[in-house]
């Protein structure tokens, strides 16, 4: 399988005298599921920010061979879908047409989408079971249906890679076990996830590459166990974090 | 289902815009002179009615009534530009200090003694200037978060204002006095068609920018970020978003003085019931903001003999509507 | 689009047909016509038979009343309705109606209206729109000192209307025979006296003064003194502060207008004011109010600028017998020994205070 990402030399700070990111270079292979960890500050939405082409960082970050800097919004949006972590909204859109802006990449200046267009959107809430909610207000559904929406948004973009900035955070167990649930389906699908946590518990059973962010580098961990997670977390693991590590 | 949805927007669009050619008509008729409907009538084919009822028609009540019509969507599309792109519903077109610099510009030219072409002119370089102040010290404040631009609108507004304060200070009669009073509160009594002829091209390429640029427009309202991953350039959407509204509200001002409320109040009204998709709020605010607007100036030359200022009604009607619209969907708002 | 559809199909052409129309077209006034200049230096096409005027300024509705012309307003400025004087002097100004400055120009058109006299100027381009000529007055000059302006009013209406041009002539030699007289006998002095005035033909308080390019100006200079605020050129309107009152601390100070009663108790209730040395010296005057307050460019100018003089100079006049003759002069009134004290006291007939 071939490298969907690949960061080379990336450096990037808000300051310049201390760099969040610093000289790194990794690569994601296509298909899978990849997971950022690491503690808070650490640089994972850092990270996630310089790969949406938001930090104006130093180096290089190519996506299907093309270097993200020499593509316009519309072109890199048929790449790249995106989901952020707060999720408020206090505009009322209906949900249908906040999936809609997802059909944005694919349509023309000015231009309202079309049959086709609506098709998709039906599609894509349909496979996130929230297609009886399309004509709700996005700001009148629980923080779950919020989320699914996000997802469906991402689908109707129709994009190879999905970002997701925290996507456990506002959910409910039930939810978080139904989203890891789409992001197999999707990744079944073909589709590459990054994803941030907080919580590697959530890692423990998922199918997924998982890498630390520490020091202002991206380091790879093979296998998740207490070793390394104290490894990245530290003392705090070590006094009372042991035991939620567990195997579902 | 989908097509259902349309159906209910084209209906709203077809009632909106009959009752706005109703109202145009009948405005026509009323003021304080008295002009029959077949006087009307017969002034619109060409046939000849009595002297002065032509003149009142079509040197008074017709400019005017045109530009009411153009001001009113103008500061409508304008607020709703402005509150999607904020993201603010509480936000008005003098957000980025646009109509506050226009003031100053207006007494400026007013205080020197310059003609009313001239104040217009002095009125719309002033608001552009006004928004780009504000542009330019947020820009140095190398924060990209939108309420420092908001911030640096408040206080560019103040200062703003403070200048119009001196500019009335300074006013060095009782006529430059009552002529700036005036303008400050909305006037359209020295309106000619020449005015609307000026007007015009402005106001519909602003608004058919706007229409075109409603769909981006939702994105936009989602924050840069988002806007960036779903394909939208946001700095030079925005740009181009804020020159659209800035212009509508510059030449709103320089012709019709500062008008407030509808602005603000139009968009959300609009909202409250159609939700706050912009492909939908920009043509629906176009017709109800130039509805009220009608509404509007004709109280404004009707009720007394003496011109009353714009801002004064579209403040006492534009409350009442806008409380009953709340009321109506208080179970909505949340 | 269908929003433009709609718009377009059902009466845009219609009105933007008619508009394009509209502007080609010009109304006129006939051939009968006279061009004058009026004080803002506007010239002015009115036609010859003007039958109803509206007169938006006090000053000039009080010399078209004493030239004859009194029949020919249809309204005037809303303070003149408030004196009852006037309808007193002039019964037929008890019909007038009250117009203000920023009057619309539909009330005009409706009202018939087919010249208008005003002088304050604000909303006259919307009267011009409607067709109605404007001509512009003023208690002041709006370019430089008010001087020869005095006769700028009785020069109009004497072009306007030349069946009372040699009304209106009478009262410029009037004017200039007073002006000569004052000069002869008192000579023309460059005073340090400052005399401070207050207008107070609207509610406006202490502060509300004029420039020195007003029309009290010109009458203090006759009277060789000085107006107290006259280093305010332009200034129309000024805000002085007790403070640069202080500073003025002028040698007198006049009162007038309709509020001068209401004013006196403010000067007196004040402690800055009632402590400046013109009223410990008993040098506060009340400036009469006939029809108009005399400090107007009016009927009453002649009579204005006697009684100023004969307030600081060695100049006789007898208010009473004057003012008697001069009402009786341009108004054909006569007026009792109460009535003058009234007048001369800011009070209405009955001897109340007007406002």
């Amino acid at each position: 399988m071939s490298n969907i990402i690949e960061v080379k030399n990336l450096s990037f700070g808000y300051d310049k005298t201390k760099k969040v990111l610093d000289d790194l270079s990794i690569s994601f292979i296509e298909g899978r599921i990849i997971a950022l960890i690491g503690r808070n500050g650490s640089g994972k939405s850092t990270f996630l920010d310089c790969v949406l082409g938001i930090n104006e960082y130093d180096g290089e970050i190519l996506i299907s061979e093309q270097n993200i800097k020499e593509l316009s919004s519309k072109e890199y949006a048929k790449y790249v879908s995106f989901i952020p972590q707060s999720v408020q909204i206090n505009i009322d859109f209906s949900i249908r047409d906040f999936i809609s802006f997802g059909r944005n990449p694919h349509v023309g200046f000015g231009l309202s989408i079309d049959a086709s267009d609506y098709q998709k959107i039906d599609e894509s809430a349909e496979k996130c079971g929230i297609k009886e909610l399309l004509d709700k207000s996005i700001n009148k559904v629980s923080g779950g249906e919020r989320q699914l929406a996000f997802i469906a948004r991402a689908l109707t973009q129709e994009t190879p890679i999905i970002i997701m900035d925290e996507p456990t955070a506002s959910l409910d167990f039930g939810n978080q076990q139904k989203l890891f649930k789409i992001m197999k389906a999707l990744v079944k699908d073909g589709k590459t996830i990054i994803f941030t946590t907080h919580n590697p518990n959530h890692l423990v059973n998922l199918d997924c590459d998982i890498y630390a962010v520490s020091n202002g580098k991206l380091k790879k961990i093979d296998e998740l166990n207490s070793e390394t997670v104290r490894e990245i977390y530290g003392d705090e693991f070590e006094r009372d974090g042991k035991s939620f590590l567990f195997k579902l | 289902m989908k097509a259902k949805r349309n159906k209910k927007f084209i209906i709203t669009l077809i009632v909106l815009s009959a009752i706005l050619v109703v109202l145009f008509f009948t405005s026509m008729c009323l003021g304080r002179y008295p002009v029959s409907i077949g006087d009307v009538f017969k002034f619109f084919t060409f046939q000849t009615i009595d002297n002065t009822s032509e003149k009142v028609i079509e040197y008074l009540r017709l400019p005017r009534t045109l530009i009411a019509l153009l001001i009113g969507c103008s500061l409508a599309v304008s607020g709703a530009i402005y509150q999607s792109a904020f993201n603010n519903k509480l936000v008005s077109p003098d957000l980025l200090g646009v109509s506050s610099g226009a003031s100053v510009g207006a007494c400026l030219a007013i205080l020197i003694g310059f003609s009313s072409a001239l104040i217009s002119v002095f009125a719309f370089i002033f608001g552009f200037a006004a928004v780009a102040l504000t542009l330019l010290i947020s820009k140095t404040f190398r924060n990209k978060s939108n309420i420092i631009l908001i911030l640096c609108g408040l206080a560019v507004g103040g200062l703003m204002s403070s200048l119009v304060g001196l500019m009335k200070y300074l006013a060095d009669n009782e006529m430059k006095l009552a002529e700036m009073t005036f303008w400050l509160l909305g006037d359209l009594s020295k309106a000619t068609i020449k005015d609307f002829w000026i007007m015009l091209p402005v106001t519909v390429v602003d608004c058919a920018l706007a229409i075109l640029l409603s769909w981006r427009l939702n994105i936009i309202s989602l924050g840069a970020k988002e806007s960036k991953t779903l394909g939208v350039n946001y700095k030079l959407t925005m740009a181009l978003l804020i020159v659209v509204a800035t212009s509508l509200t510059a030449v709103s001002v320089a012709i019709g003085g500062t008008i407030g409320w509808i602005g603000l109040v139009i968009p959300n009204i609009v909202r409250l019931f159609v939700g706050s998709n912009n492909k939908k709020v920009i043509p629906i605010s176009i017709l109800l903001g130039s509805i009220m607007m009608i509404v509007v100036d004709t109280i404004a030359r009707s009720i007394a003999p003496n011109e009353i200022p714009l801002s004064i009604i579209t403040g006492i009607l534009g409350t009442p509507v806008f409380i009953y619209a709340i009321f109506k969907r208080r179970r909505e708002i949340q | 689009m269908n929003l433009k559809k709609i718009i377009a199909l059902t009466f845009a052409p219609a009105i933007l047909l008619r508009c394009l129309v509209g502007c080609s077209k010009n109304g006129d006034t006939g051939n009968e016509s006279i061009t004058i200049v009026d004080m803002e230096g506007n010239n002015v096409t009115v036609s010859k038979n003007v039958k109803k005027i509206a007169c938006i300024s006090q000053s000039a509705t009080d010399l078209m009343i004493a030239f004859g012309l009194g029949d020919k307003i249809v309204g005037t400025y809303r303070s003149f309705t408030y004196n009852k004087w006037a309808a007193e002097i002039y019964p037929n100004a008890a019909n007038y109606k009250a117009y203000s400055y920023s009057v619309s120009a539909e009330e005009l058109l409706a009202d018939d209206i087919d010249l208008v006299i005003i002088q304050d100027t604000e909303n006259a381009q919307s009267f011009r729109n409607a067709g109605i000529p404007v001509i512009a007055v003023h208690q002041y000059s709006p370019t430089g000192v008010f001087d020869d302006e005095v006769y700028d009013v009785a020069r109009i209406l004497g072009q306007l209307f030349p069946e009372v041009k040699s009304k209106a002539d009478a009262w410029i030699k009037d004017v200039k025979d007073a002006i000569s007289d004052i000069q002869t006998k008192c000579g023309t002095v460059n005073s340090e006296n400052a005399v401070y005035y207050v207008n107070g033909e609207k509610s406006k308080g202490l502060y509300y003064s004029d420039g020195g390019n007003s029309m009290i100006s010109r009458i203090y200079d006759v009277a060789n003194v000085r107006l107290a605020t006259e280093k305010y050129e332009v200034i129309n309107v000024h805000k002085v502060s007790d403070e640069e009152m202080v500073d003025l601390n002028p040698y007198a100070m006049m009162i007038g207008g309709a509020y001068q009663n209401n004013l006196v108790d403010e000067l007196n209730n004040s402690p800055v004011w009632s402590t400046l040395d013109c009223n410990t010296n008993n040098r506060v005057y009340r400036i009469p109010v006939c029809m108009v307050g005399i400090e107007n460019v009016s009927a009453e100018t002649p009579l204005m600028l006697k009684f100023t003089a004969s307030l600081f100079n060695e100049y006789e006049f007898d208010l009473k017998t004057e003012m008697k003759s001069n009402i009786k002069k341009y108004f054909n009134y006569d007026l009792s020994d109460d009535d003058v004290t009234n007048m001369s006291q800011g009070l209405d007939k009955d001897g109340h205070r007007m406002v």
